[in-house]
């Protein structure tokens, strides 16, 4: 006989289902020798019923087309592009104003010096995985997009083999003159950014790591491009590849 | 893959509804609520545990967005009543708390951490462990808040046991 050890947190448990076979049985003598303790424990489950019945069915309740995920993820995707694209205005014109002698330039440490600092800046700004793969663009609105900026130097890369879709264009300013970014995504939402921006004084040609990012950079013509991918992206070496033969 | 994890929450939307229901009684602020967990939710999607339950992570989103939104109101309201220099205004009309009434019943004269608790463990099922997961408070909280909420209601129901106070649709 151990119903004395019948606490109250055990009649919760009663109530809830949330006990094992030994304490229920425990707790089910205790109520049966205890008729004032069982009347209480009759009466929460009464109330637990009434509690369920009254909210019984929630899928009755009227649709609201405000609430579906893929609309929210988009209405979340588009602010957040907004915001970056505001950013990057602010951002890279504060680095690329460094190269200028501004003043700001102790604050940006280096990256005014580094050649496509702005790739990777601009990357960082609009590469988002957390929202989840975007839809794709079809490429034919992006390519006329950026080659009546770029002329002949804006040829949109197709790395299709690399199962990477351009998804978003983005135009951006530098001193040195307009720029545009392209984001390319895959199926899980990796995303990979081709910059092109007017070519700075001198020829820019390699690759850096920073911050976990790794920008590949070239110059042709008049213009310099950056391909920026995450420094740990298996594709990284194919994608010189595919691009750095276009000079 | 966001696409299974959408699928995931469609069918935890109107479950999500339906606490939110419970917890501002007001079904156009329920909704509002909702969304804004959800919005919450799907910006910090990476911040998800890979093997967390996903119902005790939004419900527990759902709930600091409710509070943190009391709170904000809250001041909101003092803010409001300090520039008019009037006492402050009633959250909702009064036809809507009537109507919010009958339907909760009792439940919705309970405090607001005790109203949740209740539905999360009666009406979604959760157990004591998750509940207070959701909730953010230990485990003895939960159990504290349980046991006054109960004693609560059998007070209410049995005291006015003549008053057509729930509705019990059968």
């Amino acid at each position: 006989m151990n119903e004395s050890h019948v606490s109250e947190a055990d009649l919760h448990g009663f109530v809830d289902g949330q006990l094992g076979p030994a304490t229920r049985r425990q707790v089910e003598a205790y109520l049966a020798a205890r008729p004032d303790q069982a009347a209480l424990v009759a009466g929460w489950q009464r109330d637990a019923e009434r509690l369920r019945a009254s909210m019984a069915n929630p899928t009755l309740l009227p649709a609201n087309p405000a609430l579906e995920p893929l609309r929210l993820r988009q209405a979340l995707r588009r602010r957040r592009r907004r915001r970056a694209a505001l950013a990057a205005t602010l951002v890279l014109g504060i680095c690329l104003g460094a190269g200028g002698g501004w003043q700001l330039r102790a604050t940006v440490p280096g990256s005014g010096a580094q050649p496509m600092a702005d790739a990777i800046q601009a990357h960082r700004l609009f590469a988002d995985t957390e929202t989840g793969p975007p839809p794709s663009l079809p490429p034919d609105t992006i390519q006329p997009w950026l080659a009546a900026q770029f002329g002949h130097g804006g040829g949109l890369p197709d790395l299709d083999e690399l199962g990477l879709r351009p998804v978003e264009g983005q135009a951006l300013v530098t001193n040195d003159g307009a720029a545009a970014l392209v984001l390319y995504a895959d199926s899980s939402g990796n995303e990979v950014s081709f910059y092109i921006r007017p070519r700075p004084g001198r020829t820019i040609e390699g690759a850096r790591t920073e911050g976990g990012l790794l920008a590949q950079y070239w110059t042709h013509g008049a213009y310099s491009y950056a391909v920026v991918t995450r420094a740990d992206d298996p594709r990284a070496a194919k994608l010189s590849q595919l691009l750095a033969p276009r000079t | 893959m966001p696409d299974i994890d959408d699928a995931e929450l469609r069918q935890l939307l109107p479950r999500l509804r339906r606490f939110a229901l419970s917890l501002t009684r007001d079904p156009a602020s329920a909704d509002d609520l909702v969304q804004a967990s959800l919005e919450r939710a799907l910006s910090r999607w990476d911040t998800r545990r890979a093997d967390g339950d996903m119902r005790a992570w939004l419900f527990g989103i759902l709930y600091r967005q409710f509070i943190d939104g009391k709170r904000r109101s809250r001041r909101f309201l003092r803010l409001l009543g300090w520039l008019a220099g009037e006492p402050e205004p009633a959250a909702a009309s009064t036809e809507d708390l009537v109507l919010a009434r009958a339907a909760l019943g009792a439940l919705g004269e309970l405090p607001d951490e005790q109203r949740a608790l209740l539905v999360l463990i009666v009406v979604e099922g959760a157990s004591y462990r998750e509940a207070a997961e959701i909730l953010g408070v230990p485990i003895g909280t939960v159990m504290s808040r349980l046991s006054r909420a109960r004693q609560f209601l059998r007070s209410t129901v049995d005291g006015e046991a003549g008053l057509p106070r729930l509705r019990v649709v059968r």
